[in-house]
């Protein structure tokens, strides 16, 4: 189940949903 | 994943490659276009309501990618990034793992249909079979070492002894190519063989997984 929040959580993809006006944004990680 | 050795690092590379017309999709707003992340998806609340959200989804094996998908046709818009520097997992498997992971994923990206897996199969094999004679000089073989990670032996011959990244590239290419070919063919192999997926202790018929997911 994916993990599932309001945007807003993470800082990135709240950054780039509210420039874009996105209401879904995914972001691949990187890995360490 | 351990990205301290190139194996793993190569596997994602490739990966990463083999979905970037995904991330060009929704960036740039394509209809029908979609992706997801399963671990790192942000939905805003109202939109998630709006498509149906996991009630819809209860069937899917590939939630978080039909997510996108229904996102997508309630309208709602979609964006996608590499979060190297923002977002990381930690303690991921071996690359050899992968593919048992990938176990109950890919035959269910091709909504179980058999004779796409094959086509899909026949379609590469026929290419890279036509397409292998033809390589010749250093900026050919580089494309095809770039494009085509499964020919990239034939790539690396092709570009010269004396370029020791192409070599590089040839065996980095073969490294990642093995276990996202392998894992394919054995998402296809025990999920016919089986007659569905078992997951978390359940088992889902082909069947109803058929009959039950998002297209």
């Amino acid at each position: 189940m994916p993990m599932l929040v309001e945007a807003g959580r993470h800082r990135a993809s709240r950054e780039v949903a509210e420039r874009d006006g996105a209401d879904h944004v995914v972001v691949y990680p990187g890995w360490i | 994943m351990d990205l301290k050795s190139a194996a793993p690092r190569a596997f994602q590379l490739l990966f990463l490659t083999s979905i970037s017309h995904w991330f060009s999709g929704v960036n740039r707003d394509r209809p029908r276009s979609h992706i997801a992340a399963a671990p790192s998806t942000s939905v805003r609340a109202a939109a998630y309501r709006q498509c149906g959200g996991y009630e819809a989804l209860r069937l899917t094996v590939l939630d978080d990618v039909k997510l996108g998908q229904l996102l997508v046709r309630a309208g709602k818009r979609t964006r996608a990034f590499l979060g190297v520097t923002t977002c990381n997992v930690t303690g991921a498997p071996p690359s050899g793992a992968c593919v048992k992971l990938l176990e109950k994923n890919n035959f269910a990206a091709l909504d179980f249909r058999l004779g796409l897996a094959l086509a899909l199969s026949g379609v590469r094999d026929s290419y890279f079979r036509r397409n292998r004679p033809r390589v010749a000089g250093r900026d050919r073989g580089w494309a095809h070492a770039a494009l085509l990670p499964v020919d990239a032996d034939s790539a690396g011959e092709h570009s010269g002894a004396a370029s020791g990244l192409a070599v590089a590239l040839r065996g980095f290419s073969c490294r990642s190519w093995c276990p996202c070919s392998l894992s394919m063919v054995n998402s296809t192999w025990v999920t016919l063989r089986q007659g569905g997926i078992r997951w978390r202790d359940t088992f889902y018929s082909l069947e109803t997984l058929r009959t039950g997911t998002v297209r």
